[in-house]
């Protein structure tokens, strides 16, 4: 449950319109989409936001990931609900409003969580390297992040190989309650984080050989060229956010207006 | 023209009492293909990493002696300058390939070292090709097998251009195919590119015969350098921890009936050659 929440953080191979705009164009969008979450707790606006981005998300062809995140992010909007509705419960009593405006903030913290999978899930791994460096953060950590990503699968299949061995001397490891679990999980855990250390020093002798680190201005071989695509979607992305910043600044909230009409606010 | 030197040699690693290289001296020439065979813990591996200077760089320990390498002295020289004359290519595939596609790692020294692009791009393409792996470029190294994940770490090596390449066990994480294949490989880019190579192997069977020297290592010093048919001729090559390719005891047993092999042979071929030489004479 709590781990399909990141199942919209993974990537996806494609070979869609979305999957080929330039990874900078589709960080933006993704970051314009949480802060008009963050400006905004009006559910119309919400829900215009989360229709567009299933509309990419859907051209994209990952909208199965996608809902498993938004799944994935329910519980969580729950608490919010809840929390909130006792907060504000204290001041404005049990009300139409009240119910409205915690479901908002849950409908909202959606949106958050699911703002970063249109880009996690259609950009690959390489291509947010070269974003990362594009945004002039230090190669180090960029190397990091992707050695992170290349050895995951790795240490994925050394941790079973040693659950397996363990397990071959008796070791049950899918017995007793939650915290024996745990405890059981510990002959798995040294053995492994001894052979990271070790594969680390190897790691870095294989790394010093190939001079990492050497020259100042590493170069790439790769690099990230935007075409008349990427800076046609950034333009259309950056007005709808200018849309959006001026219905704001002009303080339009169309579900209260609506809810006026209906006078569900009295 | 020699083009490694190697004289007095000791070292140990840092807060060890014992020595693991004691007095090892010898000459490599350009062009030249070195075995280097010993039992596991013999000092092989730190031998390679005195050429390239991640001894005494990158380990610390007392180092006596001195060590050329293609006119540098590794004891002054950082090791990325070596690297771009001695290319070192470890045992364990998976852990000298840092990123997400073939292309990228084959790429990645060049970046480092911050080559042009344009450049980086032909010198990819020229070693891709020259490994015969152009078509695994945009793989990722994890879905490879051993022995491509292999070829492309000596891929990345090569794009360095080093005259010298130097591998420490490439085949031993290998089944028999892919390692007969590998150094088939290595044979092949060493006479096509001329490179000098020093080659760390147990399996003996498959490098002796294309091996121009040997050198046999035990309990850190040299026992044995020269080459490799006269060292199973002259020595028992079991007690300094080597084992015996099979065509060299089978020769043994078939002198004892009839001299016929006057220098053990390496490999099936030789073999078959001596003995059809031997049946035409006959006839």
């Amino acid at each position: 449950m709590a781990l399909s929440l990141f199942e919209g953080l993974r990537f996806k191979p494609g070979k869609s319109f979305v999957h080929k705009l330039d990874p900078r164009a589709k960080l933006l969008t993704s970051l314009l989409i949480l802060i008009t979450a963050f400006m905004y707790t009006d559910v119309v606006i919400i829900s215009i936001l989360l229709l567009l981005e299933y509309v990419l998300i859907r051209i994209a062809g990952v909208s199965g990931m996608w809902l498993k995140t938004l799944r994935g992010a329910l519980p969580l909007a729950a608490i919010i609900f809840v929390i909130t509705f006792f907060a504000r419960m204290a001041d404005k009593g049990v009300a139409f409003i009240t119910f409205y405006e915690s479901f908002a903030f849950a409908y909202r913290l959606v949106v958050f969580l699911s703002s970063f999978s249109l880009f996690f899930l259609t950009t690959t791994p390489e291509e947010i390297a070269l974003t990362l460096t594009k945004l002039r953060i230090p190669y180090q950590y960029t190397f990091a992040f992707v050695s992170a990503i290349r050895f995951t699968p790795v240490l994925a299949e050394e941790m079973q190989s040693i659950m397996d061995a363990q397990r071959a001397r008796g070791l049950e490891l899918d017995k007793g309650g939650f915290l024996q679990r745990i405890r059981k999980m510990i002959p798995v855990l040294v053995p492994l984080l001894v052979n990271v250390l070790r594969r680390s020093y190897e790691l870095a002798e294989a790394m010093e050989v190939k001079c990492f680190g050497v020259s100042k201005n590493r170069t790439y071989l790769k690099e990230l060229r935007p075409t008349g695509k990427d800076y046609a979607f950034t333009a259309v992305v950056v007005v709808l956010f200018a849309m959006v910043v001026v219905a704001r600044v002009f303080y339009i909230q169309p579900a209260l207006h609506i809810f006026g009409l209906l006078g569900l606010l009295s | 023209m020699p083009i490694i030197e190697v004289s007095s040699l000791n070292y140990r690693y840092v807060g060890q009492r014992d020595y693991v290289l004691r007095d090892i001296s010898f000459t490599v020439n350009e062009g030249e293909f070195v075995l280097i065979v010993g039992p596991s813990g013999c000092g092989k591996s730190t031998l390679c990493r005195c050429l390239n200077g991640l001894i005494p760089h990158f380990y610390e320990g007392d180092l006596e002696g001195d060590v050329w390498v293609a006119g540098h002295s590794v004891r002054e020289t950082p090791t990325h300058v070596l690297s771009q004359h001695v290319g070192m290519v470890f045992q364990n595939p998976q852990n000298q390939l840092f990123s997400l596609s073939v292309e990228s790692d084959v790429a990645f020294a060049l970046e480092n070292l911050s080559l042009p692009r344009e450049e980086i791009r032909r010198r990819v393409d020229e070693v891709l090709s020259l490994l015969g792996i152009t078509e695994l470029r945009d793989r990722s190294p994890f879905e490879l097998s051993g022995g491509q994940q292999q070829k492309v770490a000596i891929a990345s090596v090569l794009a360095m251009r080093p005259r010298i390449i130097i591998m420490d066990e490439p085949t031993s994480f290998l089944d028999p195919i892919s390692s007969l294949n590998l150094i088939e490989t290595i044979d092949r880019i060493r006479k096509s590119l001329g490179l000098t190579v020093l080659l760390v192997e147990h399996r003996i069977e498959l490098a002796a015969p294309r091996a121009n020297r040997i050198i046999v290592m035990n309990d850190g010093q040299i026992v044995y350098d020269g080459n490799p048919a006269e060292f199973f001729e002259r020595y028992d090559a079991h007690s300094y921890g080597v084992y015996v390719p099979k065509v060299v005891r089978l020769a043994r047993e078939v002198n004892k009936h009839v001299r016929l092999f006057n220098k053990p042979p390496l490999s099936p071929e030789e073999f078959e050659e001596r003995v059809r030489m031997f049946a035409s004479h006959r006839v």
